[in-house]
């Protein structure tokens, strides 16, 4: 009896096998084909440019990441609130850029959410703003140069986290206060606690205004009309626990008249809170509209067309749609678990990161306001928990449609094991097609939480690739050495491959403040002098300029050199300090100055004076 | 008749080409007389190191050459004699060219022909100083900087070849040319103004008219 049920299955054995077999191996051949095809797609050449920069917040790193799209090359770090001796940035106290950090805040930061600036509805690439949340300080890079220009503390708020820039003017970025506490941060009576957006003028970045509520303010985005910006909410409750913060089924989307904001500080409706104008939200009426949806939303994003503002529901599994101009709630299509961020491919589809499922969702905007069945338009799996998803130009009105990151805060398993700080994951998908593609995924230092991609085109003739040379600048023949009392001057120049001048005298406890000029004018030729015993180490690029102070050590010698690896002769670029006792007579001619053989160091800069 | 009508026809092209050589001696006072350029793998395309020599100077990429010869011990001169000399005798020649259509038209081919040889050899003489200034630079060489294993070179004066990582180049420049076809039309304008048996009063009177006109005309 046993016998006759098992033969069948003996007999259909071999079959079943190699079935599985030949499925396995077409499955294979199919994956492998897949994994081609992704390939080509992110393969770059060596000597071949990537299209889009991404600039993705270092997070806690206190940066700004800078990668290449599709190819996934690290490219460059920003640093901004951490210092970064390599580049000779903030690591000696005696620097400009050392002083301007700390003079708003500590050594590091934790940077959220890069903007990009914008022109008629599209990437300018003149300006990247940065928030850092922790030490509530907002930063402006410059994309000529990729460096800071500026750095400012914004006043009266607790963790600056929501950053976007006032569209379309990009007049204002703004910032939301994301934990509460009574404006003048005095009392620690909770019943007290308000939160604040500030509005920063985008160019000084100083706080020109600041508006003030009851609740907290989380994710922001702006509307494309000028009237709009949006906020979360997730603490309506104003409460100072997790479990307080979730304890009422509808929290809201805020939005704010800036047009309106700016008539009652025009007729004075604010009060002075540490030199910045606040508008109490309850006595401006229409200034901040609360918009109910599910409890505790996180993303805020308004779409390319400017019609929607979509507020991703988070521990709803829903996306709520709101007119932006109306600011009436038209849809809460469910997308899936822990829906984060929503971002745009031009088309109409909205792409919703879903942190719970590890997923990326696709899903039609207007078929969700109809409430057609079919929103949903695809689903792909990430690796794991993604936070922000942007695709390529999703802030602008002009998406470009073809790549989105997924930006994920677990890679456990993606890469070779480096012990138990594991690197952050980013995945970059192919949303060209129906379909949406998974091709590449690339670690990072920790913590991307946003990222923003532009196109290499915007950039190709606005980046400049070495200084234009200021007129605080050493130059070739002008070198010296000054010493007033116990302060001495250097102005030193550097090209390959010297110092000049390649040795001074000092005194012991001098105060030496040292200006280097970087007189190469070929690109990429950076020099950086450390010098040994004193923690000095700055870097300058072409043309640029850098400056420290320091105090000069016991007497001895004291050897600087050259960081950058530059030349043939390199190692030889190097020179002395030579540190003399107290009162000991000094060597005011001290070393060998330019050589006036070398006729032509002292001509103009490539090509200026060539045709 | 005949003789007088192909006369004055040919008086006129002396008088356009003289000019005209003229002219082009003086335009290229302003322009390149020689080029150089130097690739290397990280000297490409746009970042190729460009030399031009000009009459009176030298232009281009000097800077980083300077900063580049230092290993191998080369020192470009910052000047040359012919900087010196070469513009005003460019210049004279140019003037001696408007001046020859005010003589007598019966020397005027021979001071025509006399003054583009005098040029030609002033320029061949300028030419070969330049070929052992080109030679010095890769022969007189600082012997302590020297990076081992470059052997002395000769830059070419004209033509391509390979000095250490480099790839160097050099041909004429416009100004060159300009020269160059400048003499070409003085010897046109010599020929052209070469006269027939009978010079007709009417034939020479016309360009002495219009002479007058020059100073305005030439610069």
């Amino acid at each position: 009896m046993k016998l006759n049920h098992l033969l069948p299955l003996a007999l259909l054995t071999p079959f079943v096998f190699s079935a599985c077999n030949s499925d396995s191996s077409s499955t294979q051949r199919k994956a492998g084909a897949q994994a081609a095809s992704a390939a080509q797609q992110v393969y770059v050449p060596p000597g071949k440019l990537d299209d889009y920069y991404a600039f993705l917040s270092g997070g806690q790193s206190g940066s700004v990441f800078v990668y290449g799209i599709p190819s996934c090359r690290f490219i460059k770090e920003i640093p901004i609130f951490e210092p970064r001796a390599g580049l000779g940035y903030a690591n000696n106290p005696g620097s400009e850029t050392y002083k301007r950090l700390t003079a708003t805040g500590p050594l590091w930061g934790d940077t959220h959410h890069p903007v990009l600036s914008q022109t008629e509805g599209r990437y300018d690439g003149h300006w990247l703003w940065i928030n850092d949340k922790a030490n509530e300080r907002v930063a402006k890079v410059d994309l000529r140069t990729f460096e800071v220009a500026e750095i400012k503390l914004v006043p009266n708020i607790q963790g600056a986290h929501g950053l976007a820039a006032y569209l379309p003017s990009c007049k204002y970025v703004f910032v939301n206060g994301e934990l509460e506490t009574d404006a003048a941060n005095n009392s620690t009576d909770s019943e007290k606690y308000r939160s604040m957006v500030a509005f920063l003028d985008a160019q000084t970045l100083e706080t020109k205004f600041e508006i003030s509520f009851v609740g907290n303010a989380d994710i922001a985005s702006s509307g494309k009309d000028g009237r709009y910006v949006f906020v979360t909410m997730y603490n309506t409750e104003n409460a100072t626990s997790s479990e307080g913060m979730i304890e009422r089924d509808r929290d809201a989307v805020g939005a704010i008249d800036v047009p309106l904001a700016e008539k009652a500080l025009a007729e004075g409706k604010s009060t002075r809170l540490n030199g910045v104008p606040v508008i109490e939200s309850e006595k401006v009426p229409g200034v901040l509209t609360m918009i109910p949806v599910p409890k505790n939303p996180h993303g805020c994003n308004v779409t390319p067309d400017g019609k929607y503002v979509l507020a991703s529901g988070k521990l709803s599994p829903t996306v709520s749609i709101i007119d932006a101009k109306t600011l009436k709630p038209l849809a809460e299509p469910e997308v899936g678990l822990g829906p984060l961020h929503t971002t745009f491919d031009g088309r109409g589809n909205a792409y919703t990161s879903l942190f719970v499922d590890s997923q990326i969702v696709k899903w039609n905007i207007e078929k969700a306001i109809k409430g057609d069945p079919d929103y949903i338009v695809d689903r792909v799996d990430v690796h794991y928990n993604v936070g922000h998803t942007k695709a390529a130009g999703a802030d602008t009105s002009y998406p470009n449609g073809d790549w989105l990151i997924s930006l994920n805060k677990l890679s456990k398993g993606m890469f070779i094991p480096v012990g138990p700080a594991m690197p952050e994951s980013q995945e970059l998908i192919d949303i060209s097609g129906d379909k949406m593609r998974v091709v590449a995924a690339f670690p990072s230092p920790p913590e991307p939480h946003d990222a923003v991609m532009l196109p290499r085109k915007v950039l190709e003739n606005y980046t400049v690739q070495t200084y234009e040379t200021e007129p605080a600048a050493v130059k070739i023949g002008e070198e010296k050495v000054v010493h007033n009392g116990n302060k001495v001057d250097v102005s030193m120049t550097c090209i390959r491959s010297k110092f000049t001048p390649e040795q001074f005298e000092v005194h012991e406890g001098d105060e030496v403040h040292l200006r280097l000029t970087n007189v190469e004018t070929v690109r990429n030729m950076t020099h950086g002098i450390a010098i040994s015993k004193h923690g000095i180490n700055l870097a300058a690029d072409p043309g640029q300029t850098t400056e420290t102070t320091f105090v000069a050590g016991k007497p001895g010698t004291y050897w600087y050199y050259c960081t950058w690896f530059c030349s043939a002769l390199h190692l030889e670029m190097r020179g002395r300090m030579l540190v003399k006792p107290t009162g000991a007579e000094l060597n005011e001619a001290s070393g060998p100055l330019a050589k006036e053989d070398k006729s032509h160091r002292g001509s103009e800069t490539k090509g200026s004076s060539y045709e | 008749m005949k003789t007088t009508a192909l006369n004055r026809s040919r008086s006129v092209l002396s008088w356009i080409l003289t000019l005209l050589a003229s002219a082009l001696l003086l335009a290229s006072l302003k322009l390149p007389l020689w080029h150089m350029r130097l690739e290397a793998p990280q000297y490409r395309d746009q970042e190729a190191l460009r030399i031009a020599v000009y009459p009176n100077s030298f232009r281009g990429d000097l800077r980083e050459l300077a900063t580049l010869d230092q290993y191998i011990g080369v020192h470009i001169p910052a000047t040359l004699p012919q900087f010196r000399w070469l513009p005003p005798v460019l210049a004279i020649g140019a003037a001696l060219g408007v001046l020859a259509l005010v003589v007598r038209r019966s020397i005027r081919p021979r001071l025509l022909v006399l003054l583009s040889c005098v040029l030609a050899t002033a320029l061949v003489f300028a030419a070969l100083q330049a070929m052992g200034q080109i030679r010095d630079i890769g022969h007189n060489r600082d012997q302590k900087t020297i990076l081992a294993g470059i052997k002395d070179f000769t830059p070419p004066f004209l033509g391509s070849t390979k000095i250490a990582q480099f790839t160097v180049s050099s041909r004429f420049g416009l100004g060159a040319w300009l020269i160059g076809s400048a003499l070409a039309l003085q010897l046109g304008a010599a020929w052209s103004s070469r006269s027939q048996k009978q010079p007709h009063r009417a034939a020479t009177a016309k360009p002495a008219a219009v002479a007058e006109l020059e100073p305005s005309t030439s610069h």
